[in-house]
């Protein structure tokens, strides 16, 4: 369950980034396959540990990306939902490139509160 | 608004595994982080490696349990400066942890520290604690497809460890998988088979880290890089979503 370490990481890095006084109303993170997050357990986690803070009314929103795999034999690269998957050339080797990924890629800011402009 | 930011999500972990690294690397101590499954026999190998070491290497353990002193115990029998880290409910070792114990030991009478992990395959991994190379343990026991089952612990250790290799007649465990697995996931794997019981391969095993902390104490007089392994820098290049099929 490291996902709620993950959660504690990326509310600390959203309020670093978050401009002063404006509400942040969603997170976008992407998970490579390698860190093996499920998007589930993260915004459970995130909702944990938002909850009653500042951060209370902001989603997070997991995207991942599948396997980047590449073959030894003919040097293809595909993309793959499973780690395990034959080349076209007939190779069942492929090996993982990248996938390690663990990003806060964005957010989403709303408007300062009326008067606070 | 939309903000774009594009950051390594543990940035914060990260930069006290980079002053770990650091404070490490002016003691000119070489630090492991030893990860593996519970039972896997992370324990029993460090008492049979600190039971073994030339005392001109003088060892220090950090060790991460989520509950109980048991490790650090057992481990106090056979090594003079260990620390106990309970983690409560965090499943593994984050670089607070390795900073915090790091006030409670003495690095100026260190050549070796070997951090052995909360038991725990996939959680370890992503955080950096500021070592010089990290070490992924498995077991004959666990089954021939962990590695398979555990690709980033496979492809982020620097060095891989097979242990309790006298029970191989017993158990079902077919060494090829297990090596298959290991060569697709990282082509040039270090493997060492080793038996805490029958003592297999902890001459390589020690030698292995002998080798790093003497490297260590070259490349620290020649004034080159002195972190070993992989303390690099994570990447922040998100993956490409147009990626051609």
């Amino acid at each position: 369950m490291h996902e709620l370490s993950i959660a504690q990481a990326l509310a600390e890095l959203v309020r670093q980034h978050r401009p002063a006084g404006v509400p942040v109303l969603q997170v976008q993170v992407q998970a490579g396959p390698m860190q093996a997050v499920q998007p589930d357990a993260l915004e459970l986690a995130w909702k944990a540990v938002t909850q009653g803070t500042d951060l209370a009314q902001c989603r997070v929103c997991v995207e991942t990306p599948p396997w980047r795999l590449r073959c030894p034999e003919c040097g293809r690269q595909w993309n793959s939902d499973e780690l395990e998957s034959t080349c076209a050339c007939g190779q069942s080797t492929a090996y993982p490139v990248g996938g390690d990924e663990l990003l806060l890629l964005s957010m989403e800011v709303g408007d300062l509160p009326a008067g606070q402009g | 608004m939309k903000i774009q930011i594009v950051e390594n999500v543990l940035k914060l972990n990260d930069e006290v595994a980079a002053a770990n690294r650091a404070r490490l690397a002016q003691g000119r101590v070489f630090t492991v982080d030893l990860m593996g499954a519970p039972g896997a026999g992370k324990t029993a190998l460090l008492e049979a490696t600190l039971k073994r070491l030339p005392a001109s290497t003088r060892a220090a353990v950090i060790v991460g349990d989520l509950a109980t002193a048991r490790d650090g115990q057992r481990l106090q029998a056979c090594c003079r400066q260990v620390v106990q880290v309970n983690t409560g409910k965090t499943c593994h070792l984050e670089a607070h942890h390795v900073a915090r114990a790091l006030q409670r030991l003495n690095l100026d009478r260190i050549d070796l520290l070997i951090i052995e992990n909360v038991g725990n395959l996939i959680c370890p991994v992503g955080f950096d604690l500021g070592q010089g190379a990290k070490v992924g343990l498995f077991s004959v026991t666990e089954g021939d497809d962990k590695a398979a089952k555990h690709p980033f612990l496979v492809r982020e250790s620097d060095l891989l460890v097979l242990n309790k290799v006298d029970l191989l007649p017993y158990v079902k465990f077919d060494s090829g998988v297990f090596r298959r697995d290991v060569a697709r996931l990282r082509p040039h794997a270090r493997l060492i088979e080793t038996s805490v019981t029958t003592g297999q391969g902890l001459d390589l095993w020690i030698n292995w880290l002998l080798g790093c902390c003497a490297t260590l104490r070259t490349r620290g007089r020649s004034g080159g890089p002195v972190a070993i392994g992989r303390g690099r820098p994570r990447k922040t290049r998100p993956a490409r979503k147009d990626a051609a099929l």
